[in-house]
């Protein structure tokens, strides 16, 4: 140290000019890295907010939430499978971890603030409203457990002018909701995201899609097994909205989205679970879409069919895309190997899987690790040439007695105080951009991020300076003698 | 005395082991480069002993080997055969690290042109000596600040080397050499950047503080000016070492 910063004093300019180049570098990276991150939580946020380690998808899906459709078959297989692995391992896990998992809808859509032409993207998310991938509320209140015309909504849908109490409609389903709070950091796919309840999904899987003209429609079944009270009549277009109908329609039955003309009094749950289970006969599947108001008769009938197992857990019976659980590796390798046709990723497998967020993220990282490689090679050039001009001073230096060590630790010390100096205000650049930056830039920066940015950039300029070390370890102290500086 | 044949070997070594004030001491060096048909002998069996309070000139014409001799009694380069003690010690089998020492501790060097660090202020430049031999820093202060004002550089301390002139930076470079209290000192060419009247002061300063501290100096020079300042000339050529 003794000579480093008497030399960084005295040569202030040289100094000075190379630091520049360091506080733009480290600029760049920090304003890339903040720029990446910020992107990745507008893409997926809701993914990485997400209160769960693992999911387990459609085994045919490739890893991708939205192609990807279970039922309730599948959930039950898997809650089985986890209470196996925490029988197994009972030591390091209590027994409630047994029930932590639960089905997960995804739905990208848009909808319309009643009244209004505007189209908004969303996409909406099924969970149960008192489980643990229910978002975090900051702002009204949470859905109701059994309300299907309620919804949470990402903050960023105030941008959009809408507020508690307003009514949106799925464009999708035609279904109306009403914004009974608001949750932060939840989109998905760059879209913000709606969070409903499993009652409200069954009633927009079953509507089936008005506006989106009639491809593919299934038309009119009766259903199989059923008593031939259940007159479906619906009209389902292909697209992402009943992609869970149409994999069952898939499978050799005949898929029903229809309206079920209502008698009883049986819930919507009832006779949608008893749809499904039809499905597992080869039959028909009739997603019901029973509105609240009527009720559903066909579910009495099918059940006096034997057909129907009781469905009693909100969502069991319907197709949904996702079931999320927490656990450790052990428990996804045995939920794996236990539960037949459904593929276990973490969640950042599932991150890769939404669209787009992979190539976002990997060009935008490409552009990072180039500059840390630029870093780098500008330090490396530049000591390096610094260097070969001082090898004669170094020659005396040995000279007199100073060891390689000594020199070494001397350069390393200038070298890394230029670093720390350029990052200081690298750091203090970017946080002053990103103050004046506006909201809807997605720019996000964090203290692990800066912190992970400034190591790496310490560890690279060290990496740089290795050349010089190299030279300065070869300098021959007899390259002072006999030599007119 | 310094100059011998090998007849005189026995009778040089029985007498330097009882006389304790023998600074450096060659014997029989040899350095050799390159091995077989393309073997250059730029020292051949060299043997010079410097005692305490003695300044010796070595003069000779360029590629004689004056470069090589100071090299070697410098502990910068080790010698292909003979023997190198220094203050005592017998430094020609010491390894580049240990050779690093040997010249910190006991040997002052002043160059061609000075050769000052150019970033460090005069006072910085001494300081150094006690930072690089892990002396507590308020005693090597000390010391440098009465070091350089004997040699008249008192007013300079904070200057750097660019703001001096070439006899006020070979100055700075002797007070440098005696930071570390050396048992030698040893001067390539000290006068080679500077005019007769400036060099010979310097050369006079230098003669005078080993005779003030009884210590030893040899000179590479070939400024036959200042020749009358030394003790004693010794003469190389073609490797060989004579006295004059």
């Amino acid at each position: 140290m003794f000579l480093a910063l008497r030399e960084l004093k005295h040569s202030k300019t040289r100094y000075m000019l190379i630091s520049l180049i360091m506080v733009l570098i480290a600029w760049l990276v920090l304003f890339v890295s903040g720029l990446a991150k910020g992107l990745s939580s507008d893409n997926a946020s809701s993914i990485q907010n997400m209160n769960a380690d693992y999911l387990v998808l459609d085994q045919n899906s490739d890893h991708r939430l939205s192609r990807s459709a279970l039922t309730g078959d599948a959930l039950e297989q898997v809650r089985l499978a986890m209470g196996a692995d925490a029988a197994v391992n009972s030591s390091d896990r209590d027994a409630s971890d047994t029930a932590m998992a639960e089905p997960l809808g995804v739905q990208m859509s848009a909808v319309t603030q009643a009244g209004s032409l505007k189209k908004i993207d969303a996409t909406f998310f099924a969970v149960e409203a008192d489980g643990m991938l229910a978002p975090k509320v900051t702002e009204g209140r949470m859905i109701g457990a059994d309300a299907a015309e309620e919804v949470v909504a990402d903050s960023s849908f105030k941008a959009e002018g809408l507020k508690l109490g307003d009514i949106i409609e799925d464009q999708t389903s035609g279904r109306q909701f009403t914004i009974v709070g608001f949750s932060e950091g939840q989109s998905f796919s760059h879209s913000p995201v709606l969070h409903v309840n499993f009652a409200a999904w069954e009633t927009m899987q079953a509507s089936g899609p008005r506006a989106m003209g009639g491809s593919g429609a299934v038309g009119e079944v009766s259903a199989d097994g059923g008593t031939g009270e259940v007159s479906a009549a619906g009209e389902v277009s292909a697209n992402e909205g009943v992609s869970a109908a149409a994999d069952s329609s898939a499978d050799g039955g005949a898929t029903a989205a229809g309206e079920v003309s209502a008698t009883g009094e049986v819930s919507a749950k009832e006779g949608l679970s008893a749809a499904a289970d039809s499905s597992a006969d080869g039959g028909a599947t009739a997603a019901g879409g029973a509105s609240t108001d009527g009720a559903v008769s066909a579910a009495g009938e099918v059940s006096a069919t034997g057909e129907v197992n009781g469905a009693g857990e909100g969502g069991a019976g319907v197709v949904f895309n996702a079931i999320a659980f927490k656990g450790s590796g052990s428990t996804a390798a045995e939920v794996g190997a236990q539960v037949s046709g459904v593929d276990v990723i973490s969640k950042a497998e599932a991150l890769k899987g939404i669209p787009g967020y992979k190539e976002e993220q990997g060009s935008l990282l490409m552009m990072i690790a180039f500059l840390f490689i630029i870093a780098a090679f500008v330090l490396a050039v530049f000591f390096y040439v610094i260097t070969i001009q001082k090898i004669n001073q170094f020659g005396v230096l040995k000279a007199i007695g100073a060891k390689t060590g000594f020199l070494a630790r001397s350069l390393l010390a200038q070298v890394l105080s230029l670093s720390v100096f350029s990052l200081a205000i690298g750091i203090a650049l970017t946080y002053g951009v990103s103050a004046v930056l506006p909201d809807s830039m997605p720019f996000e920066l964090n203290f692990s991020l800066v912190g992970g940015s400034a190591l790496l950039f310490l560890v690279v300029a060290v990496a740089g300076s290795l050349l010089s070390l190299y030279r300065v370890a070869k300098v021959d102290a007899i390259e002072a003698i006999g030599r007119a500086a | 005395m310094s100059t011998m044949t090998k007849e005189q070997d026995v009778k040089f070594w029985a007498r330097s082991d009882s006389n304790g004030d023998s600074k450096l001491l060659l014997d029989q060096v040899s350095k050799v480069y390159g091995d077989g048909d393309a073997e250059v002998k730029v020292l051949d069996r060299v043997s010079l002993e410097v005692k305490a309070g003695e300044f010796v000139a070595v003069v000779g014409p360029s590629g004689a080997g004056k470069s090589t001799f100071l090299s070697i009694a410098g502990a910068l380069l080790s010698p292909t055969r003979g023997r190198v003690l220094i203050g005592g010690q017998d430094v020609s089998k010491l390894s580049g690290s240990e050779l690093n020492d040997v010249r910190l501790a006991k040997i002052g060097f002043i160059f061609q042109s000075a050769n000052l660090i150019p970033y460090l202020t005069i006072r910085d430049q001494l300081l150094l000596i006690g930072e690089l031999a892990g002396k507590p820093k308020a005693e090597s202060k000390k010391k440098a600040d009465a070091l350089l004002e004997r040699l008249g550089l008192g007013h300079r301390l904070t200057r750097y080397p660019e703001s001096l002139s070439g006899g006020e930076r070979q100055r700075a470079a002797i007070a440098r050499a005696w930071m570390n209290d050396p048992e030698i000192i040893l001067a390539d060419e000290p006068t080679a950047s500077l005019d007769s009247e400036r060099g010979r002061d310097v050369v006079q300063m230098l003669a005078d503080e080993v005779k003030h501290r009884g210590k030893a100096a040899v000179m590479v020079t070939h400024d036959q000016r200042m020749l009358d300042l030394c003790d004693r000339v010794v003469y190389i050529e073609d490797g060989q070492l004579s006295e004059v």
